[in-house]
């Protein structure tokens, strides 16, 4: 089968500037696709199983953290407030 | 509602629902939902007196739309609120 210049490992010997490229939209793909998968399987806002799990933030504590950079807050810090009633 | 306290004058203190770290994101309908329903579980659970049941009352004051509080509550009366309560 021939495929295009560039995707064989013939072909990049003779074009070596397309590596950078292979690099960085292959890193950008897979950091898409892993960040969506991310969201699948941990964001809040996604039930999976609707039946068994449908409301996946009920079993996060107060401290648990999702953002993955949190500059101003300190999950480690956070509680309910005391005036809230204890209805676990 | 202890948290957040911005005194606007000496006789009013405003106050908001505060951060609840079960919902981070931009988005806040879930943490209305989970509060309107959390007042009911509380009422059902601790009774229809019990004072510090309106924490939760005040936290989906201030975040729901009132269009969806009076929906609900109407839904309530008729049986076919889809939380459990």
């Amino acid at each position: 089968m021939r495929l295009m210049k560039g995707l064989t490992i013939a072909s990049i010997k003779k074009h070596p500037s397309l590596i950078p490229l292979f690099f960085f939209v292959g890193s950008g793909c897979l950091f898409a696709g892993l960040y969506t998968l991310r969201l699948c399987l941990y964001s809040p806002d996604v039930s999976i199983d609707r039946k068994n799990n449908p409301f996946p933030y009920l079993k996060w504590d107060p401290t648990h953290q999702y953002k993955l950079y949190s500059p101003i807050r300190d999950y480690s810090k956070e509680e309910f407030p005391k005036e809230r009633p204890k209805i676990d | 509602m202890s948290t957040n306290v911005v005194m606007a004058d000496k006789q009013h203190q405003l106050r908001t629902a505060p951060f609840d770290a079960r919902f981070p994101n931009q988005n806040q309908t879930r943490h209305c939902w989970q509060n309107y329903v959390d007042f009911h579980r509380c009422l059902k659970i601790k009774g229809e007196d019990y004072e510090p049941c309106q924490y939760f009352k005040r936290v989906y004051k201030s975040l729901c739309p009132n269009d969806w509080i009076e929906k609900w509550d109407e839904q309530i009366e008729n049986g076919v609120f889809a939380g459990k309560i």
